[in-house]
């Protein structure tokens, strides 16, 4: 069993590692999440993460000593990035550990049992999803005193109904299945059927949405924090270090352009690893 | 053990009702081998999917009696359903690999199936029908396993638990004719083993013949013949029955008579016998309905000719 188990990980990593792209996207991943895990030991100036201010360096161009430059206050920009990646892969993780499980539930639900539960379930899905993403986190950071944690909130809102779309489609599918039917006979119960036979064909597919959603959680979190709603200042934060630095483009170009890029590396990286699970797992765009 | 009366259904539809199924009365007693043939789209499959009462809700209305013993299946509960589904009665289907889940291992399957029973059993029930390497096919996916490997983990599957009542869906026709007969040799040896009653549905004479003691033949939703199979095979009856056994390619090299025409509109059906558009033998007695007529002791036929002294009716064996 073991020996076997080995062998379907050698397999796994074999088919994936035939992709370039994926294999770019998963070394970004890593180095961005390696980055950001080990911020305080890796970044130069760890102490300029917070409140910290050195006149003597504002504005100063990228050097030796400052590999992306200062800004404002004489913070190195390098050391905020990294921080910034830290709150910005917490609020991706947070956003789907709260949006995935309560999607699936109900898009399973919806799926295998149909009816009145189907109906419900279902509509409610589609208002959510008729309204934008960022429109709908803006309204209800808008309620609220601004902070991380209500921004994982406001994203975990609007983020749900998209995998319980998807899941309630891949269930109604599934249901069509010979093995689906073969399992209702051999006396399989309604939560049984749904948890572990459905499900788990699910996976795939949800672990493909899931590794392309962290890309665009941390986009819109970014464009949350881009218009001053996301984490609150002196935290760093990669939409509102793009925010910061915009006035003064394109003299002190600096801030703005390596937190875009921060922004861009990540998202791309989450893109690329996504897309070549998809390839893996055979899930179908 | 399974007995069947009138059983009625009907798809309710944008064209009006679809009668798929009219007055079907079926038996298997404990320990028989019950062949149910037909063409397809005859109804055959449906009256199985009621037996295991996998037509529930929607556009469908179904009336009659359906008992597995003293347990009555039309209509019956979650409880009861719990109590039948994979205990005492079991399903077989037609494309083996398309009736295992495809992410899991067979072992984890065979487990779900089986409730409290040791890894040990599985791998004898494995042994039991003709698996050589047990341990591979538990670890193994139902993509690495050959269509003849998945038909055995499915008949081993639907086995494990000793049901009374085993219904084969046309078992193992997505399969080639010699690893067809060596799954149903395996299936048929086993439910004789265990004193189980099997329900073959199919559509091949030549599995009926070897393998069941007594057959049903189905036509456009009635029970148009039925009788012991030798009874039925050795002196259909019904010009339907006729026809199918006109239609088995002989081995003298004769080339084998088809039926003309089509299975009946359902929202329509021909009134009286169903099979009267396409009958060479149809005459003006045969659109009023005609019930079940005794041949012979247990052989019964739904044709107007039969029993009479019409010259018609000496006509069919001639």
């Amino acid at each position: 069993m073991n020996r076997r188990g080995a062998t379907r990980g050698r397999i796994a990593w074999y088919r994936f590692s035939r992709g370039r792209f994926q294999v770019i996207g998963l070394v970004i991943v890593s180095l961005v999440s390696v980055g950001a895990l080990a911020a305080p030991l890796i970044a130069p100036y760890p102490e300029h993460a917070g409140r910290f201010v050195d006149v003597e360096n504002i504005y100063r161009a990228p050097d030796a000593q400052h590999l992306m430059g200062t800004d404002a206050v004489g913070r190195d920009v390098f050391s905020r990035l990294l921080f910034a990646y830290r709150s910005s892969m917490l609020l991706s993780i947070v956003v789907l550990a709260l949006a995935v499980p309560v999607g699936v539930i109900v898009g399973l639900c919806a799926g295998y049992l149909g009816g009145w539960t189907e109906t419900v379930a279902m509509r409610i899905t589609d208002i959510f999803l008729a309204v934008p993403s960022l429109v709908l986190a803006m309204a209800i950071l808008g309620l609220f005193a601004p902070s991380l944690t209500m921004t994982m909130i406001a994203v975990a809102v609007g983020w749900w109904p998209w995998y319980a779309r998807l899941v309630y489609n891949q269930t109604r599918s599934i249901c069509t299945e010979e093995y689906i039917t073969a399992a209702h006979v051999t006396g399989a119960s309604a939560t049984r059927m749904m948890f572990t036979e459905i499900l788990p064909v699910t996976s795939g597919t949800v672990l493909t949405k899931m590794t392309l959603d962290m890309g665009f959680v941390i986009l819109l979190g970014s464009s949350l924090g881009f218009i001053g709603l996301g984490a609150q200042p002196p935290t760093p934060d990669l939409g509102t270090m793009v925010a910061e630095g915009t006035a003064l483009l394109p003299d002190v170009w600096w801030q703005p352009v390596f937190a875009s890029l921060a922004i861009l590396v990540v998202v791309l990286g989450f893109n690329l690893l996504g897309d070549g699970l998809r390839d893996l797992f055979g899930v179908e765009s | 053990m399974l007995e069947i009366r009138d059983l009625s259904v009907s798809f309710r539809g944008f064209e009006g009702k679809a009668r798929v199924i009219e007055n079907v009365s079926l038996e298997v007693r404990r320990g028989e081998k019950v062949a149910l043939v037909g063409e397809s789209g005859c109804g055959k499959s449906l009256t199985a999917r009621v037996v295991f009462g996998l037509l529930e809700g929607g556009e469908v209305d179904i009336d009659g009696r359906v008992m597995l013993d003293e347990t009555s299946l039309l209509p019956a509960d979650q409880v009861v359903w719990s109590k039948i589904r994979g205990c005492r009665a079991a399903m077989i289907f037609q494309d083996p690999l398309a009736a295992l889940n495809p992410v899991f291992t067979i072992a984890d399957q065979m487990r779900a199936v089986t409730k409290n029973q040791p890894v040990g059993c599985i791998r004898d029930m494995l042994e039991r029908v003709a698996i050589e390497d047990p341990d591979r096919v538990l670890a193994a996916y139902p993509f690495q396993l050959s269509g003849g490997m998945a038909q055995r983990v499915l008949i081993a599957m639907a086995l494990i638990n000793e049901p009374d009542l085993i219904v084969a869906d046309e078992p193992a026709t997505a399969l080639d004719t010699r690893v067809q007969r060596q799954a149903l040799d395996l299936l048929v040896e086993a439910i004789t083993a265990n004193g189980s009653s099997l329900l073959l549905i199919s559509h091949d004479l030549g599995l009926v013949r070897q393998y069941t003691d007594r057959m049903y033949v189905m036509y456009a939703g009635n029970i148009v013949e039925s009788g012991s199979t030798d009874q039925v095979l050795g002196g259909a009856r019904h010009p339907y029955t006729q026809a199918m056994l006109a239609a088995v390619p002989q081995l003298d090299g004769a080339l084998p008579k088809g039926i003309e025409g089509h299975l009946p509109d359902y929202h329509q059906p021909p009134p009286g016998c169903r099979f009267q558009p396409r009958c060479p033998h149809a005459a003006q007695e045969c659109h009023v309905p005609v019930p079940l007529r005794l041949v012979d002791s247990g052989h019964e036929a739904r044709c107007v000719f039969v029993g009479s002294s019409d010259v018609r009716s000496q006509r069919f064996h001639e």
